[in-house]
């Protein structure tokens, strides 16, 4: 996924046909930054409607049509967190740094992409295979380390070697 | 990598499955998306209709009718050609730490959980194509790049390039005592750099493709880069001698693209090239060798030389020297494998034994053909600047380019006639990332179909083009004799 310069820049001008390509390169990983934080899906779809409806009323505010896709994928994950830190009544977000665990099997959206690989991992593989975000992006999203990232990256190679790589990876 | 393009779908089906429609109320803001190319069958006449702009004809006659490899003519799109070369002979212990350095921090990444099958990795032209990427990219990226090989800043590193190649890469030649014919001897480095020229270039880029020419030895051309150029522009820059040349497949045509390619030769003096030979040529001096269990004959080299025994944990390693080139063997113990101590091997984790033996070198002939070896996902592992954006002091950062393709193939060879190798090393970046969220859709004129010709045009009051039809046609016989 990737938006073009001019695209962001007409985007951010309102014109309806850039709109359009956003909305279609960003909106599945605008959800999946929002599912994989908050995993009932009903919120997630409510969340999802949210951003959008706030990033379209407010495009005139974005200062920059660069990494236009970055911007809105932090918007999606504060609104998630917003959400959750209203839910559960948190002070500040450090409390959600365990969004997703490291070994946890909690979040049964995360599990169904590849369910031999922990909630941190499938989230990570996501950011790194399908959207080849870097590190520090991917722990901007996950809230934790680059170095976390980065091991659970590895971690994840390993195990899909493992488990789709065909006999010779057993 | 097979499985990671398996995960990819599997994300990829999962992201489609579950990903809500358009929220209603988004929706009512959103006018029609803008299509590129409108495509329709028409039921029952198995006639594809298409239409298609006269904008996009040209890029589409372009792409039917590629050059042939052999007959490009590269001297039409060469900006500059890269300067004089002159035998330096003298590397600094800065440069050289800067290399190794560059060596023990992409090599082992390489060579993580390698397979089973043979593949050799040329660290000279990566080092030389991924630092000319660098030395075009911004200066947090140099500073990260610098931190990584322990240089003071870019100049240094590009004074190790220069170094080196002045040195390991200056292409000696010599007459061969027993065909005397001119040969090649050592290392022959040769480099190029290509671009998209309808890409704004940056302010500093005067100053970089300077660099490129006079530190890098670089050729400059003026275009994208694609398969078919790299394989003429191999073959036209090969040394004598050097006629058994790797191809490197670049997917697509990438924005800018890193090259460089090494060459190096080294054969045995004389008496030892006829012995050998001689062995060769009588069809019986073969080695067993040992492969899954499996007993294969293969033809050797058995040389003799007092040496140490270089003593690794499991693995035991000799040195062995052609003429001026040598070779490191290591044999792994018995229960192991070379991916089990490569690791060592590459940061010299062994020590020389105390001990002088008359070392008796049974070490079989080999050819290893590498393709296509990937280290992209090495590069952004061995530091994050690759997964970032680059080449902003060539191209204008306003258009930012992305890391899309680092890829080596090369051949090499050891037999009677010594050893032998050629590799290049592309190193790519792109405005978009590789891999679309759409699935492919193979469109193929391949029995009659009917078509518009038509021309955009921005309608007053309108922010999108109109394709106002300008030829109908239908098409049964083509009627146009192939070349």
């Amino acid at each position: 996924m990737h938006i073009p310069l001019s695209t962001a820049r007409d985007f951010l001008a309102g014109d309806a046909n850039a709109t359009s390509e956003v909305y279609l390169s960003c909106r599945k990983l605008l959800y999946f930054v929002i599912r994989s934080i908050v995993a009932n899906k009903d919120d997630a779809d409510d969340i999802y409607q949210e951003v959008f409806v706030n990033v379209l009323a407010n495009r005139a505010a974005i200062k920059s049509p660069y990494s236009l896709e970055r911007y809105l994928a932090r918007c999606a994950q504060n609104a998630a967190l917003n959400f959750i830190k209203k839910r559960e009544a948190l002070i500040d977000y450090s409390e959600l740094m365990d969004a997703y665990g490291q070994n946890d099997h909690k979040n049964s959206y995360l599990q169904e992409f590849m369910p031999f690989l922990s909630d941190l991992e499938n989230a990570v593989a996501v950011y790194k295979i399908e959207y080849g975000f870097s590190y520090r992006e991917i722990a901007m999203l996950t809230g934790f380390s680059r170095q976390t990232a980065n091991n659970a990256y590895k971690s994840a190679i390993k195990k899909i070697k493992k488990n789709l790589g065909g006999s010779k990876n057993v | 990598m097979f499985e990671k393009r398996k995960a990819k779908k599997l994300i990829e089906e999962k992201l489609e499955k579950e990903t809500p429609e358009v929220p209603s109320l988004v929706l009512k803001s959103l006018q029609s998306p803008k299509h590129h190319l409108k495509i329709w069958v028409i039921a029952g006449s198995a006639v594809a209709v298409a239409g298609v702009a006269i904008a996009s004809g040209y890029g589409i006659y372009k792409a039917l009718n590629p050059i042939s490899s052999g007959t490009i003519d590269l001297s039409k799109t060469q900006l500059t050609k890269p300067a004089a070369r002159v035998y330096s002979g003298a590397v600094s212990k800065t440069s050289a730490a800067i290399y190794e350095t560059f060596a023990e921090k992409l090599v082992p990444l390489i060579y993580a959980g390698a397979g089973t099958t043979s593949k050799a990795f040329s660290v000279f032209d990566a080092f030389v194509a991924v630092s000319m990427t660098v030395y075009c990219s911004n200066d947090s990226a140099q500073k990260e790049y610098c931190d990584l090989l322990g240089a003071g800043d870019m100049g240094e590193v590009t004074t190790a390039v220069k170094e080196l190649t002045l040195t390991l890469g200056v292409n000696s030649q010599y007459v061969d005592p027993i065909d005397h014919k001119t040969k090649t001897e050592g290392g022959a480095s040769v480099n190029s750099f290509w671009f998209d020229d309808t890409m704004p270039l940056a302010a500093t880029s005067s100053k970089i493709l300077q660099g490129l020419q006079d530190d890098y030895f670089a050729s400059i051309y003026h275009t994208k880069a694609s398969s078919e150029k790299l394989t003429q522009w191999l073959s036209d820059n090969a040394p004598v001698g050097f006629d058994d040349l790797p191809k490197l497949q670049l997917d697509g045509e990438p924005e800018t693209t890193s090259v460089s390619a090494y060459f190096v030769k080294d054969t045995f003096p004389n008496e030892e090239h006829q012995e050998y030979w001689s062995e060769y040529n009588s069809k019986k001096h073969y080695l067993e060798y040992v492969l899954d269990g499996v007993t294969e004959s293969v033809d050797f080299i058995n040389s003799r030389e007092d040496g140490n025994l270089l003593e690794g944990t499991h693995f035991t390693g000799v040195h062995s020297s052609i003429n001026k080139l040598g070779i490191d063997y290591f044999l792994p113990d018995v229960d192991y494998t070379p991916n089990d101590i490569m690791n060592d091997v590459i940061h010299n984790s062994y020590v020389t034994g105390k001990d002088l033996y008359d070392l008796i070198i049974s070490a079989p002939y080999f050819l290893i053909r590498t393709e296509n070896l990937d280290f992209k996902d090495s590069l952004e592992e061995m530091a994050s600047f690759f997964s970032g954006t680059l080449m902003e002091k060539l191209i204008d950062p306003s258009y930012p380019l992305v890391l899309t393709q680092a890829l080596q193939s090369s051949v090499l060879k050891y037999d009677y006639s010594g050893f032998y190798a050629v590799s290049i090393t592309a190193v790519a970046t792109e405005t978009s990332t590789k891999g679309s969220i759409y699935s492919k859709y193979d469109f193929t004129l391949n029995r009659p179909y009917a078509f518009e010709v038509n021309y955009p045009l921005t309608l007053e009051g309108e922010a999108s083009a109109t394709n106002l039809p300008l030829f109908y046609g239908q098409v049964f016989d083509p009627g146009y004799a192939a070349a």
